[in-house]
């Protein structure tokens, strides 16, 4: 098993170095000059090749590359160039609140969708297929925004049951942080429970159709022995890795969502850096983004061999 | 329909009371499955029996509904589409397809066991076999403890070595003799007084299969428990059984005491399939295939659904399905039967 990680790992570095290589050539690619942002209102040419000269920005590239890469892996990532803010500093304050985010809505999507996906597998072709289906098909259907615009106005507004927004960080006031990050967890949840549900449904689908799940039958087992620990079992792999991949899309933020709920995650950082022409801020959230996508896929590598015997003794 | 008497016996009569929990025979009769409401009869009035301590080898070419027939005796046909829609089997006193499903389910894996063909496919790959096996146990009502070590027990009896150590080992890490090996401790670690093999041996290598042919004639002498050898197999059947009922599209063609049926086989099928079988077929002759194919579900002749391909047939065989006789102590459902051959010998 440590060998299968370590293997994995292994793999991961080259997309690690592609991904940081495509990070930095991002602040080459946006269009404006980003040392004219730096100067502000100074516009003198001396300040200004000063500026370039401090950065390095008249070496050759792939030197260029490698001064921030180096910087980089000691945990510097330039600064803010609006607030003059250590970007570490500020990811450090927004990815809590985004993993927080990520979480609640992943457990809202796994709770809703995981139990529909089966019930529609083993109900199949019947009324309850049927209406799993279409749960997920108006899940998919109907917008974030929408959905999260009527939410305020029904439970925050008219029924005053929940805030609207508000946000505090859960190590300030725990339930006031769980209170405002329901409706937008359920918004984003109930967009990938739909996802998940059909992930689900196929894969549990696909299992029960196994000789296994005969034999477990011919054992004299409950139907929902068979069911819950025979079939779903083997079923799992592709929901987990499904479910990783979502929790990797909702590490990026969800733009809408906590535009909405004035929640201070990286959806909304990344949208005040790209228009303020903040680059070292776009490219440490770019960065961390992408980082956590790969290590949700190295994790779901690793789910995927614990639920599975045979990949743990591939060579 | 279809008589079991005339294989000789009648099995499964006998009250429950009477029998100990070992004995068990299963008595057959008419059983018959369609493919979708009021579609093709896939198996059509099938009859057969086995007394405890027996082997009855049920045997035909694949396709011939063998495997559909063993579901059916467990309560587990792929329904939908398969259908049973007539037929007795009578177990300890009782009439399997007349209980209600839960009690269907709690013989099945206790008193009726199976085991199938596949052991790679059959067991599942993500528990150990001493954890699915002990499972079994656990269901026949040993608590877990006991389970394992009765698991552990049973894996020594099918002639895995070190069975403490391989009740930690999942399917795929064993090999192919070993996992049906483990398939088959499963199947009897409640002791089961009927089990149903579907092609138990047909995945393996041969020496393999040998060997694992000799394993359940022995842990069956052991139990005394009633066999269902499901094989397509002739060389199996002259091996292992003690009756044989020769399928042929969901019809039992020839039914009797084995030895009878080998030695002069009164089905032109039957005849056919002992063609085609190395040391069965004529003395020193050539192995002949029988020409042609069985016919699909849908697609199934009218009459003697063995007409298209029978060397004897006539104009009357398509006409109607052919009735059981009785000739030599066994039953046999061909309008020509007794066969020239057994004339012409007999004269
Ligand atoms: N689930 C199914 N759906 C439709 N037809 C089936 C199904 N299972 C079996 N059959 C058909 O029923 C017939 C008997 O199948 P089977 O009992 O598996 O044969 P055997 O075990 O003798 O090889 C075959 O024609 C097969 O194609
Ligand atoms: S009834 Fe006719 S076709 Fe059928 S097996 Fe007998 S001889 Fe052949
Ligand atoms: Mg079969």
């Amino acid at each position: 098993m440590t060998r299968f990680i370590l293997r994995r790992l292994l793999i991961a570095i080259p997309t690690v170095i592609l991904i940081s290589v495509f990070v930095f050539l991002l602040q080459k690619l946006l269009p404006g000059d980003p040392v004219l942002a730096l100067a502000g209102e100074e516009r003198d040419p001396e300040t200004l090749a000063f500026l370039r000269e401090k950065y390095r920005l008249n070496d050759p590239l792939p030197m260029q590359y490698l001064y921030w890469a180096q910087a980089a892996l000691q945990g510097d990532l330039g600064i803010s160039l609006r607030t003059r803010q250590p970007v570490l500093e500020l990811i450090g304050e927004k990815l809590p609140v985004t993993l927080q985010l990520a979480v609640m809505s992943l457990t809202v999507a796994v709770a809703i969708g995981a139990p529909m996906g089966v019930l529609a597998a083993v109900k199949k072709g019947t009324f309850w297929d049927w209406i799993a289906n279409a749960v997920a098909l108006s899940g998919l259907s109907i917008p974030n925004f929408w959905l999260g615009i009527m939410l305020i106005l029904l439970v925050s507004v008219n029924l005053g049951w929940l805030p609207a927004s508000g946000y505090r960080p859960l190590s300030e006031d725990f339930w006031q942080s769980i209170r405002t990050m329901l409706m937008p967890a359920f918004v984003l949840g109930t967009g990938l429970a739909a996802a998940l549900m059909r992930h689900t449904r196929s894969a549990m689908l696909g299992v029960l159709r196994m000789d296994y799940v005969r034999t477990a039958r011919a054992k004299g087992l409950s139907e929902r022995r068979v069911i819950l620990r025979h079939a779903l079992r083997n079923a799992l792999g592709p929901v987990v890795t499904v479910s990783a991949l979502l929790f990797g899309e909702l590490l990026a933020g969800a733009v809408l969502t906590e535009q909405i709920f004035t929640i201070p995650g990286f959806g909304k950082a990344i949208v005040d850096a790209v228009f303020n022409r903040d680059y070292a801020v776009v490219q440490g959230v770019v960065l961390v983004t992408a980082l956590a996508f790969i290590a949700m896929n190295l994790l779901a590598d690793v789910a995927q061999a614990l639920l599975n015997p045979r990949l743990r003794d591939a060579p | 329909m279809n008589d079991p008497v005339s294989t000789g016996k009648q099995w499964g009569a006998q009250s429950a009371g009477a029998l100990s929990r070992g004995a068990g025979g299963l008595s057959v009769e008419g059983l018959t499955v369609t493919l979708g409401a009021g579609g093709p009869a896939v198996i059509d009035a099938a009859s057969f029996a086995v007394g405890p301590g027996e082997t009855l080898c049920v045997v035909g070419e694949s396709g011939c509904g063998k495997s559909l027939t063993a579901l059916a005796l467990m309560g587990l046909l792929p329904s939908p589409p398969m259908r049973r829609v007539a037929g007795r089997a009578l177990f300890q006193g009782r009439d399997l397809f007349q209980l209600p499903p839960a009690e269907m389910r709690a013989l099945r894996g206790d008193l009726i066991a199976m085991i199938f063909q596949e052991p790679m496919t059959a067991l599942n790959p993500a528990f150990t076999i001493g954890d699915q096996i002990a499972e079994a146990a656990r269901r026949g009502g040993l608590a877990p403890a006991a389970a394992n070590a009765r698991a552990r027990e049973m894996l020594g009896r099918v002639g895995i070595p070190d069975p403490a150590a391989r009740m930690a080992a999942f399917p795929h890490q064993l090999s192919g003799g070993m996992r049906q090996r483990a398939m088959i401790a499963m199947a009897l670690v409640n002791d089961p007084a009927l089990v149903i093999a579907d092609e138990p041996t047909t995945a393996l290598d041969v020496t393999i299969q040998a060997q694992v042919l000799d394993l359940m004639r022995a842990l069956q002498r052991e139990s005394g428990a009633a066999l269902i050898l499901i094989t397509h197999d002739l060389g199996v059947v002259a091996e292992m059984a003690s009756d044989v009922a020769v399928m042929y599209a969901g019809r039992v063609v020839e039914a009797g005491p084995a030895e009878r049926v080998l030695r002069d086989p009164q089905h032109p099928y039957t005849l056919g399939l002992m063609a085609s079988t190395p040391g069965l077929g004529p003395a020193g002759g050539r192995l002949a295939a029988i020409p042609g194919l069985v016919p699909a579900a849908e697609a199934m002749p009218p009459g003697c659904r063995f007409a298209p391909r029978c060397p004897f047939a006539e104009g009357a065989c398509a006409a109607a399905p052919p009735p059981d006789v009785e000739i030599d102590g066994r039953r046999v459902a061909c309008i020509r039967a007794p066969l020239e051959t057994l004339a012409g010998r007999a004269a």
